[in-house]
């Protein structure tokens, strides 16, 4: 039932402010192969390597090793912004990903050339902005008669909700997603959380989501992993993934957390005391 | 609404102020069930003030009732208004409502509860009662599992047992399975060497007698002789196993015992096999890091609040010798103790003397076990966990008349 | 009247430069201290031309394109080369403080009776005045040389900002003017960011330049100390701009940043004709650009506490 491979992420690596005493471990060799109209979620602990991961997939730095093939191309030296034309994104920060000093048809006429290279002709043309009025009227957010308004002064829900729109315009091979509804208040977030999954199921698109509730992790129709100090350490799939649930992954939590504070003086204690 | 509560001789008076309804009805369940788990079971209430009672009201009534019937208790209602007298009469639940209360519960202000440092009392089930030890299979890590290792074993009714085995028949197919395990009165709980893994259950049941496949087996067959029931006081507020072990121990003033002990968690430290050591090909020890791979340790004190089933062997320290399959490290209370517990959703126990048999059943007829622990004694220098420990419950214990082979 | 028309001229000549800046200081949002030294640079080489008989069109051209490349390499440095904003301005300002001393060859350029861009307007307008070197306007007399100046300046730089409205709305200008909204945002539509710094400080510096090499030409002469405190002039013209007319749009915006100029250069034709010495004018601004930074934020304050106390008294 699984597609073809649409990702495939070997071996990368990535250290943060190598030999200082900073020095973070954010991937390491992480290998992951995502099949082509997937929907995946990730989880883990804070500071886990999630967003690294995605921001490795973006191009946000380059490797120390490994390498990123994106729907056949290796994409591993590309700069971020080429990588662009693949890979739709959306963060955390509903401020991240709109222009909040420019309308919304000039926030959106940029997604609609994504990819496309540049042109002296007139952004917001009038059949641009008939096109633009009647997807963002698919929201149900009554923006597509504000298409004039800064960006800026809409709610995060609103601006989130646009940025999905943005990010999903031209079919991305592959949508990024950053918590990107965990800055939200609780109705926007579902909102948002409902577009999304909305969007990529009629559009088929392959997904990352990146989420900090176990819940929405759960419902998701694909596949769930977790990752802990830089490493993916589990993988639920195909009927794994039919089984779990939230429990299931707190227990994982915990597991993976057990693992951590299980050091040399509890191997010496227990060498005493398990018998 | 307002809720306040008097002790008065063994009833705990309660005094419930507004109105009970949907708004107020869970906070009102909450408040006198937790009086309940602090081992009040016969509630008195006192509705004079009592203005409304819904059928959210009534459910939650309904609620502390069925968990007081449990544990043989009850509750009546005094002093209803008239709202709440109708309110109960025309739904059926006449039956909680009375005059007056009860004769034997004293009246006015209530004296101040003595300070006890801890309350624990002894019951004699039955003078000469004892239990014979047996160790058909001694495994010690991290030896490789081989058949001729392992043996069979049928645990009955009057059967108790801890070890490491697996519910497969034959070892080809328990090679895998080989996991902490516990028998008490002809119910078997066993792990699963996997992390995660909820445990698994066997019980004595018409003709089925639960059968494993033993790799490591302390078994002790016979009746339990005393029961100990405890409970926190004012400067106790729990108690750790090896600590009530030591208090059986000199109870009985024996060598060794056996007990079973049920009751609320305080916090439990413990670790468990995550690998088979079916899987070991040689004899051997597993070094750091590789031993993270083969059991896990709790790392916290865990489960508190939840119910613990544990039955273990416990020997006085001074009379041990090389200390057999009993974890080498002292125990809080000078004995030397290995045992095994099963950890269930919380159920509030009677009080007094109760019988194993049925109050363990009532476990087992309730929501599966959570987890099981082989408990050791986390005493590692200023980190360590310290002991398991419960806050109330009971020990039902015997002495074991061949302890050699505990010694 | 001869005052107002060289403050108008004046004004419509610097405009170009607060235009550049509009674009680096507002729209791809970098502090670009280019600017000293790329409208000195434009004087400089526009005058060198002129002097050694080029035509004044080709030697404003290449001024212009000479400033485009000081900006690039300033954007470079600060791209490519990951050295901070100011820094990298200051770098090329420096650099370009002995270039435009290599061109000129000396510390000052003299243009006299040399042809300029306003020659052409200066005929069209003799022929339409039937060779009278006067004219009257508002019954004053006006030497026709000043006033094809203005006019030449005021066509150039009205072309100059319908252009730059043009090109500001295209979708290479919005791509430019989200960089300074968002450059996170503008590499996840696929712009290379910094590619936009680097345009947008070519094209700042080229008008920058297209100012100087107006003003050698308007004013007489090129200076090798021309340049000093421009970025600072250009700074209060954009804020005197932002406050007369707002900026709900790019058109508002532009004609803000050539009123804020025209306005700026009376208000100091008319303080120089009060007294004021000349050589404090710079002081004068840097205050007047300091007190418009920090005015809203202390005006948030006073009204804080005048509206506060007044509720509570
Ligand atoms: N640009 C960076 N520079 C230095 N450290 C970073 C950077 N990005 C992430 N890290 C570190 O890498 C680790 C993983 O971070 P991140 O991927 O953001 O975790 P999360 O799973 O919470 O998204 C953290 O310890 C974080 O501090
Ligand atoms: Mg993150």
């Amino acid at each position: 039932m699984e597609g073809p491979v649409m990702l495939e992420i070997k071996n990368i690596s990535k250290t943060f402010a190598p030999k200082t005493v900073n020095e973070v471990r954010a991937l390491q060799q992480v290998s992951l192969q995502i099949s082509k109209g997937s929907f995946t979620g990730v989880i883990g602990t804070n500071g886990s390597g999630k967003s690294t991961l995605l921001n490795a997939i973006a191009g946000n730095f380059e490797l120390d090793r490994g390498s990123v093939v994106l729907d056949g191309q290796n994409i591993t030296r590309w700069p971020e912004f080429k990588r662009a034309k693949l890979i739709g994104r959306v963060f955390q920060n509903p401020f991240a990903g709109s222009a909040a000093g420019m309308s919304i048809a000039e926030n959106i006429v940029m997604a609609m050339r994504r990819g496309r290279g540049w042109s002296l002709r007139t952004a917001v043309t009038s059949s641009e902005r008939r096109e633009m009025a009647e997807k963002v009227h698919s929201l149900k957010m009554g923006l597509e008669d504000r298409l004039d308004n800064p960006i800026g002064n809409l709610s995060g829900g609103q601006r989130q909700a646009l940025t999905l729109l943005m990010a999903t315009w031209l079919k991305p091979k592959l949508l990024l997603l950053d918590e990107h509804t965990a800055a939200l208040d609780p109705k926007s977030a579902a909102k948002v959380a409902e577009l999304t999954s909305k969007i990529i199921a009629e559009e088929k698109l392959t997904a990352l989501m990146v989420t900090h509730s176990m819940q929405q992790a759960v419902d998701l129709p694909g596949r769930i992993i977790m990752m802990h100090r830089g490493q993916v350490v589990e993988d639920f799939r195909d009927e794994m993934k039919q089984r779990v649930r939230v429990p299931d992954l707190i227990r994982v939590f915990e597991r993976v957390q057990k693992m951590e504070l299980f050091d040399q003086s509890v191997a010496e204690m227990l060498e005493q005391q398990y018998v | 609404m307002q809720i306040t509560h008097q002790k008065k001789g063994k009833y705990l008076l309660i005094q419930a102020a507004g109105r009970l309804d949907a708004s107020w009805s869970d906070h009102f369940a909450d408040t006198l069930l937790t009086q309940v788990r602090h081992g009040h079971h016969h509630l008195v209430m006192d509705f004079s003030n009592l203005s409304f009672l819904s059928s959210a009201g009534i459910r939650s009534l309904a609620r502390i009732y069925k968990e007081l019937i449990q544990v043989k208790g009850g509750f009546q209602i005094i002093h209803a208004t008239s709202f709440v007298d109708n309110t109960l009469k025309s739904t059926g639940f006449g039956m909680w409502l009375t005059e007056k209360p009860p004769a034997d519960m004293p009246v006015g202000k209530a004296a101040e509860e003595p300070v006890r440092p801890g309350q624990i009392e002894f019951h004699l089930l039955e003078q000469d009662a004892s239990l014979r030890l047996l160790v058909p299979a001694s495994w010690r890590p991290w030896q490789m599992a081989t058949p001729d290792r392992t043996v069979v074993r049928k645990f009955g009714e009057m059967d108790f047992a801890l070890g490491i085995g697996s519910a497969s028949g034959n070892f080809e197919e328990a090679r895998d399975h080989f996991g902490e395990f516990m028998a008490v009165a002809g119910n078997v709980v066993y792990q699963p060497p996997k992390e995660g893994e909820h445990p698994d259950f066997l019980l004595s049941q018409g003709d089925f007698v639960p059968e494993m496949l033993c790799l490591q087996t302390l078994q002790c067959t016979g009746k339990m002789s005393h029961l100990m029931r405890f409970a926190p006081g004012k400067h106790t507020l729990f108690y750790g196993v090896g600590e009530i072990a030591g208090m059986a121990l000199k109870q009985l003033d024996a060598d060794a015992l056996a007990f079973v002990l049920l009751g609320e968690i305080d916090g439990l430290v413990g670790s468990t096999l995550i690998r088979s050591p079916g899987l070991l090909t040689e004899d051997r020890s597993i070094p750091y890091p590789e031993i993270k791979g083969w059991v896990s340790f709790c790392a916290e004190r865990v489960y508190a609040g939840q119910q613990a089933l544990i039955f273990g062997l416990a020997a006085r320290k001074d009379a041990v010798q090389s200390g057999g399959l009993l974890s080498r490290v002292s125990a809080t209370m000078g004995c030397y103790l290995h045992a095994h517990a099963t950890v269930f959703p919380y159920q509030p126990l009677q009080n007094g003397k109760i019988d194993l048999n049925t109050t363990i059943q009532r476990f087992f007829d309730g929501a599966p076990p959570v987890a099981m622990l082989h408990l050791v004694e986390d005493s590692r220098p200023a980190v360590g966990l310290g002991e398991s420990a419960l806050i109330r419950g009971a020990c039902w214990f015997s002495p074991v008349n061949n302890p050699e082979g505990l010694l | 009247m001869n005052i107002v028309i060289g403050a108008f001229t004046m004004g419509l000549v610097l405009a170009l430069l607060t235009l550049g800046m509009l674009i680096s200081f507002r729209m791809i949002r970098f502090t670009d201290i280019t600017v000293d030294g790329s409208i000195t640079l434009g004087a400089a080489l526009a005058s060198l031309l002129i002097v050694n008989g080029w035509s004044p069109w080709t030697a404003t051209l290449l001024a212009v394109l000479a400033g485009s490349v000081a900006g690039m390499i300033t954007g470079i440095l600060y791209t490519r080369f990951n050295i901070q904003m100011i820094l990298s301005g200051i770098l090329m300002m420096t650099a370009l403080y002995s270039i435009n001393l290599r061109i000129m060859g000396r510390s000052n350029i003299p243009l006299l009776d040399t042809p300029t861009v306003s020659n052409g307007v200066e005929s069209v307008l003799l022929g339409l005045t039937g060779g009278a070197t006067r004219i009257h306007i508002l019954g004053w007399p006006v030497p026709l040389s000043d006033f094809s100046v203005l006019v030449s300046s005021l066509l150039i730089c009205v072309i100059v900002a319908i252009a730059l409205r043009y090109f500001l709305l295209t979708h290479l200008g919005t791509a430019l003017r989200a960089t300074g909204n968002n450059p996170q945002m503008v590499r996840a539509q696929g712009i290379n960011n910094k590619s936009m710094v680097v345009l947008g400080l070519a094209l700042a510096n080229g008008l920058v330049a297209l100012s100087g090499a107006l003003l050698a030409q308007y004013q007489g002469f090129a200076d090798v100390q021309m340049g000093i405190g421009m970025m600072v002039w250009g700074l209060a013209s954009i804020i005197i701009g932002e406050a007369l007319v707002g900026k709900r749009s790019i058109g508002v915006m532009i004609t803000g940043a050539i009123l804020g100029t025209i306005f700026f250069r009376l208000l100091i034709a008319i303080a120089l004709r009060w007294g004021l010495n000349p050589n404090d004018l710079k002081l004068v601004t840097a205050v007047f650009v300091f007190v418009a930074l920090v005015a809203p934020y202390w005006m948030k304050l006073l009204g804080k506490n005048v509206f506060g106390g007044t509720r509570h008294a």
